[in-house]
């Protein structure tokens, strides 16, 4: 393991909150979280707060998140 | 070029099967997919797989869209969510890839002695971080259920993708989330008892202390 890895791996133990939203609900929001960054507006301000913290405790959802705005950015 | 179309637009092109409209989303897929992988330059795959790589995954992509294109609400730009569940066939495939070339769960079930690739940059602080993960390990083997502990050490430790997890167990992608957010939970707590922080173990694992310090 890297140490950056698990370095993550404490910062995520101490941010876990009591409820955290799934994979599969991340996945619902991404489109709307990813078009509004495209748009040049604030995610935080949007009713999308979870989604930033599902991706801080989450690197392949964050992975995703990255990929997604690549390849929305690129394809039109 | 792209297609300019409002989200009602593709919507009725796509519900009448227009092949022209198809044809456009494929060829959008395709070209982000590409972009993609251009740029990232994923580890573990070359370059000469990203065209078959990406035509596997917007086919994928573009059965899904048949499939679910009337579960789709409006949230979005539809070309965004077309998008997510791309990205999601192709990522899938290149994690797939990667665990198949690198890596395998140590049967055991137990946390490693240490878990890092490295070690500290002198003696003392390497004894103050073995310390600090004795300690870890210990809540690991204690606080967590047999469970939390094998996803944690498969995803984390590991690094074998959540779906491939999940398949193994056969159980889903968010039941194997679940249980590393719960072991995550477990050992906040059993941390927080003991009185240690994160800046406290940051500090150790950073190399950020002075002598003497630890947890």
């Amino acid at each position: 393991m890297r140490r950056d890895q698990f370095l993550q791996l404490l910062r995520s133990i101490f941010r876990a909150r009591e409820q955290e939203m799934p994979c599969s609900e991340f996945f619902e929001l991404l489109p709307r979280y990813v078009d509004v960054v495209l748009a040049g507006g604030d995610p935080a301000t949007e009713p999308l707060p979870d989604v930033a913290h599902h991706m801080a405790q989450c690197q392949e959802c964050a992975e995703a998140c990255e990929a997604l705005l690549r390849v929305a950015r690129s394809a039109e | 070029m792209s297609e300019k179309r409002t989200n009602a637009e593709w919507l009725e092109a796509l519900s009448a099967d227009r092949e022209s409209a198809w044809a456009a989303l494929r060829d959008q897929v395709v070209r982000g997919l590409l972009s993609y992988l251009r740029s990232s330059r994923p580890v573990d795959v070359d370059e000469h797989a990203f065209p078959a790589l990406v035509d596997d995954a917007t086919q994928e992509t573009l059965l899904t869209v048949r499939a679910k294109l009337g579960t789709f609400r409006g949230e979005s730009r539809l070309t965004t969510w077309v998008y997510r569940i791309a990205v999601n066939a192709l990522l899938t495939e290149i994690r797939r890839r990667r665990w198949e070339r690198r890596s395998s769960v140590d049967p055991s079930g137990s946390p490693p002695e240490w878990p890092l690739e490295d070690q500290a940059p002198n003696p003392e602080l390497e004894a103050q971080q073995r310390e600090a993960w004795r300690l870890i390990k210990s809540l690991i083997e204690q606080e967590l259920t047999a469970h939390q502990r094998g996803i944690l050490l498969a995803h984390v430790f590991h690094q074998k993708p959540l779906d491939l997890v999940a398949a193994d167990l056969g159980i889903s992608r968010d039941a194997v989330y679940k249980a590393i957010h719960d072991a995550r939970r477990n050992l906040r707590a059993a941390l927080l008892v003991k009185g240690i922080t994160l800046e406290a173990t940051l500090a150790i694992f950073e190399g950020k202390i002075g002598p003497g310090s630890g947890i």
